[in-house]
């Protein structure tokens, strides 16, 4: 189909202001989180309804017009990058909340609705959604549902998965169908399962009926400096060894510790602090006092060098909001820099903490650590800079090579970034050619003449990454 | 290749209703002989003589490794043989489909736990160990699974990933697909397949796992599950608080729902079922707390507050013993018994009592029910008389209701006098093309434990 053609076709579908054709305006839609790689959208259509949405997936379907759905476009493995001249299918129109029934502790979002403002309209009434990425405040819960979202309270709460009970989804051919539901247990397979976290590659989801909770009558938070990362790693293994499972169990290096001290939101650790520990229990008030006192003897038996409980909740939202922003904080210390996200077994931080930092002398790139201590959920930041030659490419390698040490212990190449553009090529670090024939399999039920997002979240057969311009540039 | 009856065809004799395909294989004799000589000896071959075992002229093998599962389900399939696999054979009367020709794999022989990472709180454990001996090892280290399913002592962690089961305390701890984290799977075809990993934290690929996760045994073979675990709470304590009707339980379940409580169970349940696990002759609502002491004491006088302190209290131990009081009345052995497993809303629970309470009143049978307020899954059974007439309609109606408020009714457990007469699965989901699409791209043959499964998977 004729370029103008599909456009006008678009059009008559969505009306005129809700497609973007021209080259200029589709610029920004280029690349998502991930910036390393980019492609030209052949258009970006903006549809308000389930219907709309099947009308267009079903005019790409019969025209054989690849397509890919996005959110926010907060995504950090390039899961909504057009690199093939796929037509953008945005759901940020589609971003109101349906339904909310406290009683039965649901809610009904359309996929465009910000994670955040979900939580924050519920709250009133005192409730919230507990899946709360860092991002939380641009991403959307479609994104979520599509990369399966984590964040620092999935320690205790659990990830998007656990918390999404029924989709309604526009079909790679454009049919409309409903998976799932508002109940437990519906007999059949387990369809929502398997969507969610397949990252947009076998549909595009219109709705989503989630699970809300009871916010807790209590929450404490403690923040704990050490001088040493190895005493760090021990407290959070000695925490869990006790018996508590935290809501959140938040660890951050040196290199890390430098770089939110630089960004907007400084708490003024001192100098010679070598990693923080920002620890939350939630639950009844009655027994947390206890369980903070637990946390902070643990602490003092590994030589921390400063631990205190929040006093306010301004200076939780503060702890919160140093720990959330650390990436981007990564640009006031670096030109450049790189995200991973990497996942091993808990028990093993000390050893990889070790490695990564080989890693990080032999590449001669600095590395921050931020990560979700508690899950063993690794976010290391390779710091580099763009405009020497050569370091974009090496930034990517020392990543890869982070991700091997996480394979080599028994862990993951990804705790909730996903796979995207960005690692499908380390899938075989963790699985076999039998293994990822049989996911291709189930995306071929659903997705079978791969036009719903092609070319991701799998190994291509020969490796040929084209670098383009390079990562956030501060 | 498979003789998928319907439930008509295969009713002839009641008292054979849980193995009809026994009645089938007798009334051809010859030619089923030579065939089941020919896999047997071709069976013995790759696993051992001793593995292979016929009982009333039906196939058992004990496997040891998934290589010997990856051999036994291609020479099935050559064979024109179904194979539907079990634990310990626990729950093999649910669901059951009519193969013709078909051999029973046991996974008794994959027993253990393959690696237990105390400090990482997870456990890859084979799925032939039982459910009960995984948690006894477990408990050693102050860990464990967290689900609470009414299952035998005897049911393997496979066949309860398989069925999906679950208890009381999932209103706390969530279930099975909340904590399986990796799994090994042999597929129809004899290849292996891994799906997750030993983390807790895991976008990498297709979540496998969830499909697999209360399938029932028709996509797979479970060989390996990795899950995540959780402490044993330090302290837990049961309150029982007996109510005379169903109004006084909405009240109090509206409020706890809504409230700072955190239950670790919020069972009500009906007055035959109050009096089997010794409680007065009403209404008794669980209220269980898995918080620690002063969380406990605290829960206990908040509902004191709310309900009087005309309660019972069971503590620790004596909680644990009266759970599995409760879970061993829905093992019952006889052949004259149902239990169906009802998922409606929280806010439907106590209106799907009222209904059955108005359909069964006045009729002999023995019916009884523990509803999850906070879960919104009923367990409900009837014991004894479920010959009478009028049962299974009732049921209709009751899952009819069910359907309509977006939920289902799925029988456990019934006699074929009621097989015939209501279907395990009710209605198929608008989205059963898929799963029939993904059925037949994983077995095309339909080799694993066909027809079991909702329309016929």
């Amino acid at each position: 189909m004729e370029q103008k053609h599909l456009v006008r076709a678009l059009t008559q579908i969505v009306g005129k202001k809700s497609v973007l054709h021209h080259p200029d305006d589709v610029l920004a839609y280029e690349c998502d989180g991930y910036t390393i790689q980019r492609g030209t959208p052949r258009a970006v259509v903006f549809p308000s309804c389930a219907e709309e949405v099947s009308k267009v997936v079903k005019l790409l379907f019969q025209a054989k017009i690849p397509f890919l759905p996005r959110g926010a476009g907060t995504g950090l493995s390039g899961g909504a990058i057009p690199l093939g001249g796929e037509v953008i299918i945005s759901l940020v129109k589609m971003n109101r909340l349906l339904e909310v029934d406290f009683a039965n502790m649901r809610a009904v979002v359309e996929p465009g609705h910000i994670n955040l403002k979900l939580s924050n309209t519920i709250s009133v009434q005192g409730y919230y959604y507990a899946p709360d990425p860092s991002s939380g405040s641009s991403c959307t819960i479609g994104g979520n549902v599509a990369e399966n979202a984590g964040g620092p309270h999935c320690l205790k709460y659990g990830v998007t998965t656990n918390h999404v009970l029924g989709l309604e989804l526009v079909l790679p051919n454009g049919e409309i169908l409903n998976v799932g539901g508002s109940s437990l247990d519906l007999p059949g397979y387990d369809l929502t399962g398997i969507l969610v976290g397949s990252e947009g590659t076998m549909g595009i989801v219109t709705k989503i009926t989630v699970r809300i909770l009871r916010k807790p009558q209590g929450v404490k938070t403690v923040l704990a400096l050490f001088e040493d990362v190895r005493d760090a790693s021990q407290v959070v293994s000695d925490i869990i060894a006790a018996g508590i499972i935290p809501a959140a169990l938040e660890m951050m290096d040196q290199t890390a510790i430098k770089a939110v001290e630089a960004g907007s939101y400084s708490v003024g650790y001192p100098e010679n602090t070598d990693a923080v520990l920002l620890i939350e229990l939630d639950g009844l008030t009655a027994g947390m006092e206890e369980m903070a006192e637990q946390i902070l003897e643990v602490c003092r038996n590994h030589h921390v060098s400063s631990v205190k409980v929040a006093k306010t909740p301004e200076e939780r939202n503060r702890w919160w909001a140093n720990r959330k922003t650390a990436f981007g904080a990564c640009g006031c210390i670096s030109p450049d820099y790189l995200v991973q996200d990497g996942v091993i077994p808990r028990s093993t931080l000390p050893q990889v903490l070790e490695r990564i930092r080989e890693i990080s002398q032999e590449s001669g790139l600095r590395i921050a650590n931020v990560f979700h201590a508690g899950d063993g959920n690794l976010h290391p930041l390779i710091l580099f800079d763009a405009r020497i030659p050569g370091q974009t490419e090496l930034a990517v390698e020392t990543g890869s090579r982070v991700l091997q040490v996480c394979a080599d212990v028994g862990g993951s190449i990804t705790g909730e970034h996903g796979i995207g553009i960005e690692k499908q090529q380390d899938m075989y670090m963790i699985f076999t050619e039998q293994d990822l024939q049989a996911q291709q399999m189930i995306r071929n039920v659903f997705n079978p003449e791969d036009l719903c997002n092609p070319g991701k979240l799998f190994p291509k057969p020969a490796r040929c990454v084209e670098m383009k311009r390079p990562v956030v540039h501060s | 290749m498979l003789g998928r009856g319907d439930w008509e065809a295969a009713q002839s004799g009641s008292e054979l209703a849980y193995c009809p395909w026994e009645v089938r294989n007798t009334n051809s004799l010859g030619v089923k002989d030579v065939e089941h000589e020919n896999i047997h000896s071709s069976l013995s071959s790759l696993i051992g003589t001793t593995h292979v075992q016929t009982q009333h002229n039906q196939l058992l093998v004990y496997p040891a490794t998934e290589e010997e599962i990856s051999q036994i389900l291609r020479a099935a399939s050559a064979h024109g043989y179904g194979v539907v696999p079990q634990g310990n054979g626990s729950q093999s009367q649910f669901g059951k489909g009519f193969i013709e020709k078909k051999i029973q794999l046991s996974l008794k022989r994959m027993t253990g736990i393959v690696e237990h990472s105390i400090p990482d709180l997870t456990a890859a454990v084979l799925a032939g160990t039982p459910l009960q001996m995984m948690q006894q090892v477990l408990k050693q280290s102050g860990q464990w699974l967290p689900i609470d399913p009414m299952v035998s002592a005897e049911a393997t962690i496979g066949g309860i990933v398989a069925a999906n089961s679950s208890g009381p305390k999932r209103i706390l701890y969530g279930s099975l697909r909340d904590y399986v984290i990796g799994m090994r799977i042999v597929y129809p075809d004899g290849s292996v397949v891994k799906s997750g990993g030993k983390v807790v934290k895991n976008v990498a690929g297709y979540d496998l796992c969830k499909l697999f996760i209360g399938s029932r045994g028709t996509l797979g073979i479970l060989t390996e599950i990795t899950f995540k675990l959780r402490p044993l709470p330090h302290y837990q304590e049961l309150v029982l608080i007996p109510l005379q009707t169903l109004d006084e339980a909405a009240k109090l379940q509206r409020i706890i729902l809504a409230s700072e409580f955190i239950p670790s169970s919020l069972e009500l349940l009906t007055p035959q079922f109050s009096v089997e696990l010794g409680q007065r002759p009403s209404y008794t609502l669980l209220v269980g707390c898995d918080e620690g002491e002063a969380a406990c004491i605290y829960h206990r006088e908040r509902l004191t507050e709310l309900a009087g302190a005309d309660f019972n209290l069971k503590r620790g131990e004596g909680a644990d013993q009266f759970w599995q009081e409760y879970r061993s009345y829905f093992n019952s052995s006889s052949q004259d018994f149902l239990l169906a497993k009802v998922s409606v809303l929280p806010m439907q629970v106590l209106p799907f009592l009222q209904l059955l309470r108005e359909l069964f009143d006045g009729s002999s049978v023995l019916m009884s029910c523990s509803a999850g307020l906070g879960t919104g899954i009923i367990r409900l059974t009837i014991q004894d008389g479920l010959n009478q007439d009028g049962v299974a309609p009732k049921l209709k109606i009751a899952r009819e209701w069910a359907e309509k408020h977006q939920g289902a009714l799925i029988l456990e457990k019934a006699p074929f006098v009621i097989q015939k007469q209501l279907s395990i699965w009710g209605s198929e989901p608008s989205a059963f093309p898929l799963m029939k699409a993904i059925k037949q791209k994983i077995d095309p043959d339909y080799l694993l434990n066909s027809g079991s499964f909702i329309g016929g998977l």
